[in-house]
């Protein structure tokens, strides 16, 4: 029983970290229709800019001081400066290219997201291999009736669910998720009805590469290791998440990820011989989706207007 | 009268809970022209695409020349010799005005796929006439038309782009021609060139019948034989032009009140 | 697209002089060809850089001016048999001078397989619309497939290279079937997950090797020689590549020769409705399901030759040879060198194979410039190097203009 619950948390972990790398990628699709594949480099990104800056903070002296403040403050500046990256690749590569066809700008961004990961590797001292990523998130364990529930986990789930309800009233709350769903629904007539298409999908961006960084981050410091090359990898299993979900939907990102990372690790687990095989098996989940309900769980029937 | 070469019975489409098509009943007779009327999302197109094949009915059955066609899959509806053209047309763009009409005529061909792997030699002749056949059916519809041959479709005007639809459609040499809204963003002098369009294909192709969906009121008084009137999913009126305009429930579904 | 009224120049006469034209032709061609070869076995970088700077000013040109296209494309259409033949000479002398130089002429051969791959890709992304983003796939199950059955049943290369392409077309149907009901971002994922199902297999399944791959692939025999031994022209030793150049020269061109044929029959033209419009297509009387299917197939078909190839050449396979990037850099070849057009397709895929090569000045930065060129590509010329054309149905044309006139 204690094992399946074990399974249980762990499903959680991996489902949060798979969320909220759905939940950015899915914005792109929704509100501009763009499957970026650069999102999952995205993520490596927020990683190796917290490792350098981490070890300035250290330096310094200024964990030591305000540990838990420091760590918090760290993880907004990652956010940020990769929210800052959002404008740079929106500006310079999605915007001018908005107008041609689909396949072109999917390969733009896989470039993009080629390019990224390279920088990373030559720029950052021994980047080719493997990188021991910092612990920042609090140690320790919370003990519930012989179930082991580390503070990390907590923690990573916590600021999970605090994105998620963060997100959640910016699109239902606020005048900028407004025209987020407008520009989704249809871009020309909100362009008409005043919305700034080029701010409010700049800041689709922003939010978005703000969550990659994130992502990446969280998923560094659970593992305690990172490396350039994840990306592809992570980015693919967000996309997966987010078709799974229903591509385009906020929520369906969550569910997709949710659904994912039980299908991961409970098929790790329970599967002989599972975990070398385990992305086959959340490939093929995928797989059997798109067969059979393409639309994603939360997706609307979408009736080509004929 | 002779038989009907085309006909629905009790046609119902539902989507979820909108009922898009409500037990609609036609019939189509050979060389006969039938408008379907209506006020916007009346349902029109939802019966061109049911009938095509695009969407399975809900309820109701579409025969042709007496072989029940429900459920069909589109391609072989139109190799049936059930041709349609589109509200907002949908031409092969990135191909030629020519190579638009050759895939009408090719892709209704007996074994076409057999065909496609077959001599070079062969083909050739076949091509050749092919495009003889096609530049014909060009010819016939506009000189322009077939001057422009070898342009991009995507780069034809609006008028042009229609007829190629038209000329696309009538390729196969189709029993039964379906057109939606033919005259939909056109010019008086358009207009009067699609009518007569229509009709010159109506005595050309003998035998063919062709519904007919519009909104301009002249086309349909001028071409059409037989009106079916749709509103919310239900015909509401059927019978020739004078009929049906006189009807006052038509009045009111189109002008909301009896004039 | 096209400057200028086509159908006028149909009406124009004829030009003179045949024996002129013939020769303009072949002469163009050599030069082109020069250019292009030059670029690809020079080692001096300014050089090459001044080469390329050429060869990217004349396509500047050529677009600038409608008009010089028109007369070229015309020219090159009417002398047809001569450019072929040409072009065949050409590119049967290519490795000659190369002697001293087995690097350059590895580079070709991996260049002549690339152009085979993004045919393959092309039949696929390019004629059909299907945007496939795991080709790699087909390539790595017919490499795997070619060696294992040549390992496992002591079969010669040829039969091997057949069957493997045979496998690599049963998994395009494999593929090809689900993907008929999923439109396409979908699409481009279920052909994602096919390609990292497969690669995550060869990795994990006994009889593949594992990540270590597959070793020890028996060479190619011809005529009794294995073309792992170098051979003698005249009397000069030539290094084993050039039996490969060769090879991969042959299957090239029975590649063309399919991509050629299919293009003008009526299956390439169902391709090309199927991607404009598949209602259109549909309501027009053709078999969507099965024109996409056919696409998987065939362009799987291909990937399995280029497989075989790329196994009995290098005689070492793994995994990795056959990862996603290597499905990003086919598809990059295809939509860079010109969707739906084959020569456009090869120019891309010489393009994607001689510049990492070209760029290994640059060292750790090679990669980093190759996604940085494939976004300027994208940007300023997404239409392709060589960009797809209308149908050319001018002589037929002019033909009936004569006879009619007559």
């Amino acid at each position: 029983m204690t094992l399946f619950l074990q399974l249980v948390v762990a499903a959680l972990l991996v489902s949060c970290l798979y969320a909220l790398v759905a939940v950015g990628f899915t914005m792109y699709v929704g509100v501009i229709n763009l499957a970026n594949f650069s999102h999952g480099d995205a993520c490596v990104m927020g990683a190796f800019i917290l490792m350098p800056l981490f070890i300035l903070v250290s330096s310094l002296g200024w964990l030591e001081a305000a540990g838990a403040l420091v760590i918090v403050l760290l993880f907004l500046v990652v956010s940020a400066l990769t929210g800052l990256w959002g404008i740079v690749i929106y500006r310079i590569l999605v915007r001018p290219l908005l107008g041609a066809p689909r396949l072109i700008l999917l390969l733009a961004t896989v470039a993009a997201g080629q390019v990224i990961r390279e920088v990373i590797r030559v720029v950052y001292p021994n980047g080719s291999n493997p990188q021991v990523f910092p612990r920042i998130l609090p140690e320790g364990t919370l003990s519930l009736g012989g179930l082991a529930l580390g503070h990390d986990v907590l923690a990573i789930v916590l600021v999970t669910v605090a994105v998620i309800l963060g997100l959640n009233f910016i699109i239902l709350r606020t005048r900028l998720g407004m025209a987020m769903r407008a520009v989704s629904q249809n871009a020309d007539v909100a362009q008409m009805m005043g919305v700034n298409m080029d701010r409010t999908v700049t800041i689709v961006f922003v939010i978005g590469s703000a969550l990659a960084g994130l992502a990446g981050l969280l998923n560094g410091s659970y593992y305690g290791i990172t490396k350039f090359s994840i990306g592809s990898n992570l980015g693919i299993k967000g996309f997966s998440a987010a078709v799974i979900g229903g591509l385009g939907d906020f929520y369906g990102a969550i569910i997709g990820g949710f659904l994912l990372g039980f299908i991961e690790v409970f098929s790790a687990a329970y599967i002989p011989d599972g975990s070398s095989y385990q992305d086959v098996f959340s490939f093929l989940a995928v797989i059997l989706f798109l067969l059979f309900r393409p639309r994603g769980i939360l997706g609307e029937r979408l009736y080509e207007k004929v | 009268m002779s038989e009907p070469i085309f006909s629905v019975w009790n046609l119902t489409m539902r989507f979820g809970g909108l009922t898009a098509v409500d037990a609609v009943s036609f019939d189509l007779y050979p060389d006969q022209i039938l408008a379907v009327i209506g006020p916007n999302g009346a349902g029109k197109t939802t019966v061109f695409n049911v009938v095509t094949g695009l969407y399975a009915p809900t309820e109701g059955e579409i025969r042709f020349r007496g072989q029940t066609i429900n459920g069909m899959a589109p391609h072989l509806i139109a190799r049936l010799g059930i041709k349609r053209t589109f509200q907002q047309s949908r031409l092969f763009e990135n191909l030629s005005v020519l190579d638009n009409v050759l895939v009408g005529m090719a892709a209704t061909a007996r074994h076409a796929f057999v065909r496609a792997t077959a001599r070079r030699d062969l083909l050739a002749q076949e091509l050749d006439r092919d495009i003889d056949v096609a530049l014909e059916l060009l010819g016939s519809f506009s000189a322009e038309l077939k001057q422009q041959c070898l342009k991009r479709a995507g780069d034809l005007t609006p008028g042009d782009r229609r007829k190629l639809e038209i000329c696309r459609a009538l390729a196969s040499s189709p029993v039964v021609l379906l057109l939606d809204e033919p005259a939909a963003g056109m010019d008086p002098r358009e207009t009067a060139e699609l009518m007569d369009d229509i009709l010159r294909v109506r005595r050309l192709k003998r035998g063919i019948g062709i519904i007919l969906i519009e909104h301009d009121m002249s086309v349909v008084r001028k071409t059409a034989d037989s009106v079916v009137v749709l509103s919310y999913g239900k015909i509401i009126a059927a019978g020739t032009f004078a009929d049906v305009s006189s009807n006052p429930t038509v009045q009111e579904a189109y002008l909301g009140s009896s004039v | 697209m096209v400057g200028g009224d086509p159908y006028k120049l149909v009406i124009a006469p004829p030009a003179q002089k045949p024996a002129l034209r013939k020769l303009a032709a072949v002469g163009i061609l050599t030069t082109g060809f020069l250019v292009v070869y030059l670029i690809a076995v020079l080692r001096d970088q300014w050089i090459v850089l001044g080469l390329t700077g050429l060869a990217v000013a004349a396509l500047i040109v050529l677009d600038r001016r409608p008009a010089w296209k028109w007369e070229l494309t015309d020219l090159f259409a009417r002398e047809r048999s001569v450019v072929v033949v040409s072009a065949a000479i050409l590119a049967l002398l290519a490795p000659l001078p190369l002697r001293r130089d087995p690097y350059i002429l590895h580079v070709l051969v991996m260049v002549g397989i690339s152009m085979i791959l993004a045919i393959g890709l092309n039949f696929q992304v390019g004629s059909t619309g299907i945007p496939n983003l795991g080709f790699a796939a087909f390539y790595g199950v017919g490499a795997y497939a070619s060696s294992l059955l040549a390992i496992a049943f002591a079969l010669s290369f040829w039969t091997a290279i057949v069957l493997a392409a045979c496998v690599a077309a049963l998994f395009g149907f494999l593929i090809g079937v689900p993907s008929l009901k999923t439109r396409t971002y979908h699409l481009a994922l279920v052909s994602i997950a096919f390609g990292l199902v497969v690669y995550i297999l060869l990795n994990n399944l006994g009889f593949t090797g594992g990540p270590n791959g597959v070793k020890g692939i028996p060479a190619p025999v011809f005529l009794g020689q294995s073309l792992f031994t170098s051979v003698r022209i005249f009397g000069l030793a030539y290094p084993m590549q050039m039996n490969f150049y060769y090879l991969t020269l042959f299957f090239l061109a029975v590649t063309l020769l399919a991509a050629h044929c299919l293009y003008h029959s009526k299956i390439g033209l169902f391709w090309n409705a199927v991607r404009e419009d598949e209602v259109a297509a549909r309501c027009s009387g053709i078999n969507v399901s099965t024109a996409k299917i056919l696409a998987f197939c065939v362009g799987a078909f291909f990937a399995g030759i280029a497989g075989s190839l790329y196994a009995h050449y290098i005689g070492y396979i793994s995994p990795e040879n056959f990862n996603m990037n290597v499905s990003l850099l086919i598809l990059g070849m295809v939509i860079m060198g010109g969707m739906d057009s084959v020569l456009g397709t090869c120019a891309g895929a010489f393009l994607l194979t001689i510049a990492p090569e070209k760029f290994r000045a640059l060292a750790d930065y090679r990669m980093v410039a190759a996604g940085m060129i494939i976004i300027l590509m994208l940007m300023f010329r997404p239409a392709g190097i060589v960009p797809r054309r209308l149908r050319d149905y001018r002589h037929i044309l002019a033909r009936k203009r004569e006879t009619g006139a007559r």
